[in-house]
């Protein structure tokens, strides 16, 4: 697979691509720098990927080349907040954000899986996604995502929408590049690890069935 | 009575109603720079720069000629980076620190004016949770003042009055504005503390010819 991943050229995601050895700089083939993407041909690569903490009005800039490069058939894997429509259909919600549930004993971070033998659940636990999350996903009725991961009242926190355009949207409000950047929070890397490894079957499997 | 000074907050994340500059306690003293809008002439009007930690560093590498003529024009810039780009004067990058969390303390001190009355729980906790204000250090400039150390004797906070004819104040990722304002705890005083530290230390630099 020929991948990429944008870079805004903050600290947290330099550490990102430097810590441990950096195995996140040697798992995607380019990073293109927020600065250079309005002339990067997208279209090369198998997805792209949307980090944590970009800024929302610069990718609004881009919006129209993620559409075209959805519909052609790319793929776009986002973390973290979609607060503006550079990515559509989304419909963000903000949720204060409870960093402290863990602290008391007792206490838990209600998320559950939509099918608990979905293929991501085969990669990861549910518990392997509980941190903390900044908002939801709301999804309309007759909305082409997929709920995958969701909290108490059934906002997604993980979705795929493989109908709004030829490409698929991987998204969840989760925020694990952040954290395994800032080294702390060590459970994000397994999470990581067994989300991307489960998109990349999904996008193959996609393609075995399309060819 | 001190004068209030001009302050560019400098960002390159997107602008809403909830970022740290629009916050009640600040809004009459930041005024937001787009840091890719960012020229030594549109930095004239201002006597001092907060840079915050979420910040594109490769941009700010690549325009450090203002950043070291505004100093030079011995005005105050201060910066919450991790940096990881040389483009502060004197800095020699943030360094994460090898202690856990839970065994790594960054010392209170009270007889400084920026972290007076700001007690050692209230920098390092917030709701029990340890780590919000601190990962890293950084290997201070020669002659810098320490105003904040961890208890393996790092620095966290340090302001260096010596590389350039101006005032830099630099904390390794440590948010003096926004760290704390979710709770009504005693870090809430670093923010305002800071912006007096700014206009006495503005006014100070330019009513002496110390570095003129």
């Amino acid at each position: 697979m020929k991948t990429a991943i944008l870079y805004g050229g903050v600290s947290y995601q330099h550490y990102f691509f430097t810590r441990k050895e950096g195995k996140y700089r040697q798992r995607f083939t380019d990073m293109i720098y927020i600065l250079d993407l309005h002339q990067t041909e997208l279209r090369q690569y198998d997805y792209v990927i949307v980090p944590t903490r970009l800024n929302q009005d610069m990718l609004c800039e881009h919006s129209e080349q993620f559409r075209h490069y959805l519909d052609q058939g790319g793929h776009i894997i986002s973390f973290g907040e979609i607060e503006k429509q550079w990515l559509s259909p989304v419909n963000w919600k903000f949720y204060p954000t409870n960093f402290y549930w863990w602290v008391n004993q007792g206490a838990d971070l209600p998320l559950y899986p939509v099918d608990a033998e979905h293929p991501l659940f085969q990669k990861i636990s549910v518990n392997d996604a509980k941190w903390h999350y900044h908002g939801v996903f709301r999804l309309e009725a007759g909305t082409g995502a997929e709920p995958v991961l969701v909290n108490e009242l059934g906002e997604a926190i993980i979705c795929v929408d493989r109908q709004s355009h030829k490409g698929n949207m991987y998204i969840t409000t989760l925020d694990p590049d952040y954290h395994f950047g800032q080294g702390f929070i060590p459970k994000v890397e397994t999470f990581l690890d067994g989300y991307l490894a489960w998109i990349e079957e999904d996008i193959m499997q996609g393609s075995r069935l399309n060819k | 009575m001190t004068t209030p000074i001009k302050i560019a907050f400098l960002d390159s994340y997107s602008d809403s109603p909830s970022r740290v500059y629009r916050h009640e306690l600040y809004c009459n003293r930041l005024e937001r720079m787009f840091l890719y809008d960012m020229t030594i002439d549109r930095l004239a009007p201002y006597g001092a720069l907060i840079v915050p930690n979420n910040i594109d560093e490769e941009f700010l590498y690549q325009h450090r000629d203002s950043i070291a003529q505004f100093l030079e024009q011995g005005r105050i810039v201060v910066s919450f980076a991790q940096l990881f780009l040389p483009w502060l004067p004197g800095n020699s990058l943030w360094i994460r620190s090898s202690l856990d969390t839970n065994a790594r303390t960054i010392l209170a001190h009270d007889e400084h004016p920026l972290f007076r009355g700001v007690t050692e729980y209230d920098l390092n906790y917030r709701r029990g949770v340890k780590g919000f204000f601190s990962r890293g250090y950084f290997e201070a400039p020669a002659h810098a003042e320490i105003a904040l150390w961890d208890n393996s004797g790092q620095t966290v906070v340090y302001i260096d009055r010596h590389t350039t004819r101006g005032t830099i104040l630099a904390g390794a990722g440590t948010d003096l504005l926004a760290y704390g304002l979710s709770d009504t705890t005693t870090a809430r005083r670093m923010g305002q503390q800071l912006l007096a530290w700014i206009d006495r230390e503005y006014n100070f630099v330019f009513t002496t010819s110390i570095r003129s």
